[in-house]
């Protein structure tokens, strides 16, 4: 039986795939041209290193700014030559403060604000995005110990957030992550680079900018303190990793209070989601409805909710260690021997169609588009998903548009 | 490596790594840019490839560390939108009408495409080990080089995914 079975397996699985003649004829073009880069790379590094050397030998501050790239170097290394004319340029705020926090040094190096400054233009919604905010950033471990490589496996393991944060927003929903942020990555001589960009936050000059820097993928509300009243940012003292915090230079005459407020408005799909109704409690009182139509469903629904406050781990589907919100209603489903696919689009082909919320039985699955989301009704207007950042919980099924319902019971 | 060597690379083991990569990302898309990105790594990766060992295995680790951070970069970027893998339509469809009708005669294709979907619905941990050891060949000692874990591991990943296959696929299997 067993070797049968793995003789099955082997079977299946023979490699059957092959790439298309264009994909392998262009991974030797490009081949080609990485060659050419990379020898102009290990040409730079030597040029860096000796530069190195002969500072090193009349000087002796370790914090000293020579010791690190120019932000404009780093800009040039991933090969933005636009934006590394920029940061090389009068624009550009050069700022070099460092910040010991935790088993990292930080160091903020420069940041540019402007229209069209790099050769790699960022789209949002298909269209381009071109009024960024770039910052340059560079993460030592404080024992002197080099960081890794990018190419390196350990450098998997690291994580770190860095983001603008603007006063008077609270960070843990306006962060870089919602900003159309991104960010490239680059090690030289042990020091890990950060190039990161976002929308342009000059416009919100007339508020405290700040720009954190610690462990993690996420923003991570325990290292942060935000204050509701008078809408400042600061760090949390008690916390115990690294909680880096630097205060960022803009030129308040390019701050644009109505822009600001309309950036806000319209900030994609953060602003689409009624925070307000993400968390909801259960009254003392609520049960779920049990009709001899929706059984099935009313049981599923009273199954899922055993889970709540376990974590989100996006691509997977375990209801104890983690899963992302389609692997959360497939696992319930298949407690009950309900298949459903991993992806919420297939579940969205299952079942039959609800019209309305009104409509809906606990049990339903309420499907929300971009992003791409699905939780289980519980009746009350209530649903339970699994949520990034928020993990297995309770909301109101409105927090998001919702666009469809589906029964698949 | 020269241009050249790439060439012999992509002729002897292009199809293991594309069937690898398809299987890892379960996404035709994603395979095409892992597929890409490893061998396009490994070009300017400084590491000479030794003909003696297996190169097929230093391969399939640099694509496997590849899809593991850009998963990473993906979710972050990507936070709240769940990103679902686009599972081969012939193979979901198949797997879904036969799962109707067990009891109905099948054949050695539709089986194999069965085997195929339970094996893309295992945790990804199993799964990876599963396609190295059946689809790549790879041996046990192999794998934990690739996957950067200790044999044993390797092997109750191995015993793992083997006993959900077997009750998965026990009524595909047993005729």
């Amino acid at each position: 039986m067993n070797d049968k079975f793995d003789n099955a397996l082997r079977h299946a699985l023979t490699p059957s795939d092959e790439a298309d003649l264009w994909l392998n004829q262009k991974i030797l073009n490009q081949a080609e041209e990485k060659r050419k880069m990379a020898e102009r790379k290990n040409w730079r590094l030597t040029a860096a290193i000796a530069a190195g050397l002969v500072l090193c030998i009349s000087s002796v501050t370790v914090y000293a700014a020579w010791k690190y790239l120019p932000a404009s170097d780093v800009a040039a290394n991933v090969q933005d030559r636009k934006l590394a004319e920029a940061f090389a340029g009068e624009q550009a705020f050069v700022i070099n403060e460092v910040q010991s926090y935790g088993d990292y040094r930080v160091t903020l190096l420069s940041i540019i604000s402007g229209r069209m400054l790099s050769e790699y233009p960022h789209y949002h919604n298909g269209e381009i995005a071109a009024d960024r905010t770039y910052v340059v950033i560079a993460i030592e471990n404080g024992n002197g110990v080099p960081m890794p490589d990018t190419s390196d496996e350990s450098y998997g393991k690291l994580e770190f957030f860095a983001s603008p944060l603007i006063g008077d927003f609270n960070p843990a929903f306006y962060n870089i992550a919602g900003m159309s942020g991104n960010y490239t990555d680059m090690t030289e001589e042990g020091i890990l680079y950060r190039l990161l960009e976002c929308s342009n936050v000059e416009i919100f000059a007339d508020h405290d900018l700040y720009l954190c820097v610690s462990e993690g993928m996420f923003y991570d509300s325990e290292a942060y303190c935000y204050d509701e009243l008078t809408g400042k940012i600061s760090r949390n003292e008690n916390y115990e990793g690294m909680n880096a915090l630097f205060e960022l230079p803009m030129d308040i005459a390019k701050a644009d209070p109505q822009k600001a407020a309309e950036y806000m408005a319209g900030l994609g799909f953060e602003s689409d989601i009624l925070r307000e109704k993400l968390d909801a409690e259960l009254g003392e009182a609520f049960e779920v409805e049990v009709t001899e139509e929706n059984k099935m469903g009313a049981e599923a629904a009273e199954y899922a909710l055993q889970f709540v406050g376990n974590p989100y781990v996006w691509g997977e589907d375990s209801l104890t260690e983690g899963t992302d919100s389609s692997g959360f209603t497939k696992s319930v489903y298949a407690h009950f021997d309900i298949s459903l696919p991993h992806s919420s689009s297939g579940q969205r082909a299952s079942g039959m169609k609800v019209e309305t919320i009104e409509n809906a039985e606990p049990g339903d699955l309420v499907f929300y588009e971009t992003p791409a989301h699905v939780a289980i009704y519980i009746g009350d207007g209530l649903i339970v998903h699994a949520m990034p950042e928020m993990g297995i919980c309770i909301s109101e099924a409105d927090f998001d548009e919702i666009a469809e319902i589906r029964r698949v019971v | 490596m020269t241009k050249h060597e790439l060439e012999l690379c992509i002729d002897k083991y292009g199809k293991d790594i594309y069937s690898f990569c398809k299987h890892l990302t379960n996404n035709p898309l994603e395979a095409d840019d892992l597929y890409q990105d490893t061998f396009l790594r490994a070009v300017v990766l400084k590491e000479k490839i030794e003909y003696g060992n297996n190169p097929k295995s230093y391969f399939l680790s640099i694509a496997l560390r590849i899809w593991r951070n850009k998963k990473r970069k993906f979710a972050w970027r990507k936070r709240i939108a769940d990103v679902q893998p686009i599972v081969d339509e012939r193979d979901a469809e198949m797997g879904e009408a036969l799962e109707l009708s067990p009891e109905e005669r099948i054949t050695s294709k539709e089986k194999d495409m069965l085997v195929r979907t339970a094996v893309s619905r295992l945790p990804e941990k199993l799964k990876i080990t599963v396609l190295l050891f059946y689809m790549e060949d790879l041996s046990t000692a192999q794998i934990s080089e690739v996957m950067k874990i200790p044999v044993g591991t390797v092997l109750s990943r191995l015993y793992q995914a083997r006993k959900i296959l077997k009750k998965e696929l026990e009524d595909v299997l047993s005729e």
